[in-house]
């Protein structure tokens, strides 16, 4: 078969179109516009037909072998797609969300540049068919996001993106030493359902451990495991497109995601078991629900509770796959979609009522909602949804998170997830308390946008944000649909067990 | 002999006669000077293919000037390292020769023809196997180099530039003495020939050949900026012309390049009293100069001069992998090699772009105005950035890998894989910090008319030296197969020394 194109177009859907973009002119805004959302639709289309094929037990694989015994595999596998699908899906929302957000403000030929690197990175990082090539993509990721985020060149963007910069290629580095010593010890190997590392010789056991701590630590410092997770709350001074890219998209995803495939097609899940490693996993993944839940409720600025939020909420994910059983696997991988969906939704707002009001805090959101009903709509279907709120996307992640932890008779793990449930209660409650039943202020901190009839806000800042709140209620709903995350990540689940 | 026999002398006497012509031609026409400068370095290119394609299946080609026989005559020696070497040299100057073509050509006088010289020496000193015309090629291309160094003149650029020509006049004198005592105790230069008669030298003169031998290792570090001898070239490099800092990334590598074949011919495995001589040093300094190199960067002032000390680490990467010296490691610096040459001199000639583009703060590191064609400057500084940290997936990340997988049976793993990524993270947060510096924290320029935009005939060059690098990273596999090949080769110094002297045998 010669599809083996398919997966590398998916990544060149972006890179070429970002590159173009570098050399256009600030003003060729109808250009600029036309390239990001053809490659975006591009991307969608072959995303498509490898879905479909996917489900038919194809799998697409493009090598290139850089050196000997070095290849750079993309592998569109069932596993891949999840990712991959969310991330287009979401880009081409965050594309037309940033063509509103930025809007007459400088430099958007750079911005949209490093945009479309991001995403290449990130697709890249989804299709990895192997280590070396999932730790080029995730540099890449690292030095695509980095201009994004000191986007606005202020003092204080640029000291953020330093301490970014520091996390995430100290992150990166570690990765490296473990791949490295990986591939010393088994020689190059690509990702496979359970693994390929339990025919090694006990002997290398140890060792085996070792690496296992390093290329968590590495993929860690992007999926901001405490203590890794510093750079996420202050990366919040990056404008909000960057912000829900960060948080739902790429970079955190990203991490979660290298775990997914560390554990399951590198060490496979069960030789993980063996080795003792899950436990350790398990803990460090509720450390940080629960002390991301904490440092979230002392957060008056809404971006940061937001961020401090995603530190708790990733790890669900890794939780989800420490807990060694189908069941909490599904809970993980669906989690991976749902947690994304809502995060950016939460996100979008939070930019709307920045750009519109110049509500930056928590305690500048009173009357927030009769302002912008709409923008609150959507902020509120999703924050029920991070409670795990029924008939959203957060209850269906839940309850196969609580199934699995019963499964895997890990009772600590059910309480786990429900004080952080009481917690995600406690920081946006108030929220939603102040936006809806609080009197407004005579004067908004800084109002940009007049309303206009029911547009409460610009068009192209309301349309991304309800659309994907409508999402995070649909795919609650309509969980057991034959298009929805959970089946889908049913059937990665299947395949990984089966095996 | 035929005319194909005569290819190994042709890269030499190419550029040395081009010089002569531009010398007698220096009132003709500018045009024409640039015009055969320009054919000159540009057959360098081909002559270099063919010279790779005579070497690669391993050949030495061995050219006896005048037909005096080794070890007596002159010879040049064409091996895999060499046409490597040449073929780098040959790909740098005609786009640093192009961006000079810019005006900066009529600054001073007789830049072609130094020019011209400095190809002569460089392309002599890697194709000699004679120890004193190794000597006296470093001098041709020192000459001329301090020519090129000052070119266009100014306070800064010959404060700096006098600093370089004491320095290297001192290294002149003590290369002198250690070819004079290496000649006094083995009776040859002949760099074959000196292998066979140290490897079977008496007792009682090793104590003397390993002095000499470490005099001329110092000399080389000089010339290659080895800790603790790097100190002259941040100054010498960030203070003369951009096109000549571009060129002289492979000045350092001379250096290198001598270490590399100086050392593996006489003090390999089989050297006798120099067997293994540099093991002890060459591994710790180079990650000491890896380390200053990096922390030089790190505290630059402004862009040019954080250029120049990364070089200074990069050379350290390339000699920790020739310290390292097994195969996989001589092969990971060689195929780092032309990268980090490429990659230096890409930087430096976007550096004066910037800095033409920013007007009186120049590189500085301090908030300035936006500059014209930002985002196109922009963008290959980020590429270039890139490159030059080793960061994936451009080659330089490859060459690391590669020497970072070669360091994995070395007993000083710990260490070589410590200092290259600590001082690869440190590389890029340095340049990110330059790059959100110069490109991000800007203010409007408001019509600014001492900002020069940088013309198509200043970025052209830079963006082929870029797309040189992404060349040696698509095709990765043939390069690194090359430099494999060549590290095999220098492996066994048995088939060079039989090459040259096999005629007298």
């Amino acid at each position: 078969m010669s599809d083996a194109w398919m997966p590398l177009g998916v990544v060149l859907s972006s890179f070429l179109p970002g590159l173009v973009i570098f050399f256009l002119a600030e003003s060729r805004i109808r250009l600029r516009t036309a390239l990001n959302l053809v490659g975006a639709f591009a991307k969608l289309g072959l995303i498509g037909v490898m879905l479909w094929g996917v489900v038919n037990e194809h799998e697409y694989v493009f090598r290139h072998t850089v050196l000997p015994g070095l290849d750079l595999v993309l592998k569109a596998d069932a596993l891949a797609l999840l990712f991959v699908t969310l991330s287009a899906v979401l880009w081409l929302f965050t594309t037309f969300y940033a063509i509103g957000y930025l809007e007459g403000s400088p430099h958007r030929s750079r911005f949209f540049g490093f945009f479309s690197l991001c995403v290449t990175a990130t697709v890249g990082v989804a299709m990895a068919g192997n280590l070396f090539t999932f730790f080029l993509f995730y540099e890449l990721l690292t030095l695509s996001t980095y201009p994004l985020v000191v986007h606005r060149g202020t003092e204080k963007a640029l000291r953020a993106g330093h301490v970014y910069l520091a996390y995430t290629l100290g992150g990166g580095a570690v990765l490296l030493v473990g791949t490295v010593w990986l591939y010393g010890l088994a020689g190059q190997v690509d990702f496979a359902h359970g693994g390929a590392l339990a025919a090694l010789p006990p002997e290398s056991f140890a060792q085996l451990q070792v690496i296992f701590l390093l290329l968590i630590a590495g993929v860690g410092v992007k999926a901001a495991l405490v203590p890794l997770h510093g750079w996420l709350p202050m990366a919040m001074v990056a404008p909000a497109p960057v912000s829900a890219l960060l948080h739902a998209v790429a970079v955190v995803k990203a991490g979660a995601f290298g775990i997914v495939r560390i554990v399951y097609e590198v060490y496979g899940i069960e030789f993980a078991q063996s080795l003792d490693l899950l436990t350790p996993l398990a803990f460090a993944a509720a450390a940080t629900i629960l002390w991301g839940s904490l440092r979230a409720l002392f957060q008056d600025d809404l971006k940061r509770r937001l961020a401090y939020s995603t530190v708790s909420q990733v790890s669900y994910i890794a939780l989800g796959i420490a807990l060694f059983g189908p069941v909490g696997t599904v809970g993980g991988l669906v989690h991976l979609v749902h947690q994304g969906i809502m995060k950016i939704t939460l996100f979008f707002c939070a930019g709307n009522y920045a750009e519109t009001l110049g509500i930056h805090k928590v305690s500048e959101m009173d009357g927030a909602g009769r302002r912008m009903p709409l923008t609150t709509l959507a902020f509120s279907v999703a924050a029920l949804g991070m409670m795990g709120a029924p008939l959203t996307a957060g209850a269906v992640s839940k309850a196969w998170l609580m199934d699995g932890a019963h499964a895997a008779d890990m009772g600590w793990a059910v309480a786990v997830l429900w004080t952080s449930s009481l917690l995600n209660a406690a920081y946006f409650l108030p929220i939603l308390w102040r936006a809806w039943f609080r009197p407004a202020p005579r004067k908004w901190p800084k109002e940009n946008i007049a309303v206009r009839g029911w547009r409460e806000t610009a068009w192209l800042l309301l349309l991304p944000p309800l659309a994907t709140g409508l999402a995070v209620v649909m795919i609650g709903i309509f969980a057991e649909a034959f298009w929805s995350p959970l089946t889908w990540a049913r059937l990665i689940a299947d395949r990984e067990y089966l095996q | 002999m035929s005319a194909a026999m005569h290819l190994p002398i042709l890269p030499v006497v190419l550029p040395l006669f081009a010089g002569i012509a531009l010398l007698a031609l220096r009132n003709a026409p500018l045009a024409l000077q640039r015009g055969l400068s320009l054919a000159a370095t540009l057959a360098l290119i081909p002559l270099a293919f063919a010279l790779i394609g005579t070497a690669a299946d391993g050949t030495h080609l061995v050219y006896q000037l005048g037909d005096w026989m080794a070890p007596y005559g002159i010879v040049l020696v064409v091996d895999r390292l060499a046409a490597w070497m040449l073929l780098t040299t040959a790909l740098l100057a005609i786009f640093a020769l192009l961006y000079a073509l810019n005006g900066i050509d009529r600054e001073g006088r007789h830049f072609h023809v130094l020019f011209q010289l400095q190809l002569f020496g460089l392309n002599g000193a890697f194709l000699t196997g004679d120890l004193f015309n190794l000597f006296v090629f470093f001098e041709i291309l020192l000459l001329a180099s301090y020519g090129l160094l000052l070119h266009g003149g100014g306070r800064l650029r010959v404060k700096a530039g006098l600093h370089y020509v004491v320095i290297n006049l001192v290294g002149s004198t003590l290369f002198l003495f250690a070819v004079g005592t290496l000649y006094g105790v083995t009776g040859t230069l002949n760099m074959a020939d000196l292998a066979v008669k140290i490897a079977a030298a008496p007792a009682e003169n090793a104590a003397l050949l390993q002095s000499a031998a470490l005099l001329l290792f110092g000399v080389f570090a000089l010339k290659a900026a080895l800790l603790p001898l790097y100190l002259w070239l941040p100054a010498a490099y960030a203070h003369t012309s951009a096109p000549v800092a571009a060129l002289f990334a492979i000045m350092t590598k001379v250096g290198a390049y001598s270490i590399l074949r100086v050392y593996s011919l006489l003090a390999g495995e089989a050297g006798g009293p120099l067997a293994n001589l540099l093991d002890a040093w060459l591994v710790p300094l180079a990650l000491a100069t890896l380390a200053l190199g990096t922390l030089g960067a790190l505290a630059s002032s402004g862009l040019r001069q954080q250029v120049a000390y990364l070089m200074v680490a990069s050379i350290g990467t390339l000699l920790l992998a020739f310290g390292l010296g097994n195969a996989g490691a001589l092969a990971a610096g060689l195929y780092y090699l032309p990268h980090t040459t490429f990659a230096a001199a890409a930087l430096f000639l976007l550096a004066d772009q910037i800095a033409q583009a920013r007007g009186a703060l120049a590189d500085r590191f301090e908030s300035g105005p936006e500059m014209p064609r930002a985002s196109v400057l922009g963008g290959l500084f980020f590429l270039a950035a890139m490159a030059m940290s080793g960061m994936p997936p451009l080659s330089g990340f490859l060459g690391k890998f590669m020497l970072l997988k070669g360091a994995l049976d070395e007993p000083s793993l710990a260490w070589v894989w410590g200092v290259v990524l600590a001082t690869g993270l440190a590389g890029v947060i340095a340049l990110a910090r330059s790059g959100s510096l110069l490109f991000y924290r800007t203010r409007s320029a408001h019509g600014d008319a001492s900002l020069v935009v940088p013309g198509a005939g200043m970025l052209a060059p830079t963006a082929a030296l870029m797309l040189l690098i992404v060349v040696i990273t698509v095709w990765a596999g043939p390069f690194s197969a090359y430099a494999g090949d060549t590290a095999a080769q220098l492996l066994q110094p048995r088939l060079y020394i039989d090459a040259v002297l096999g005629g007298q045998r």
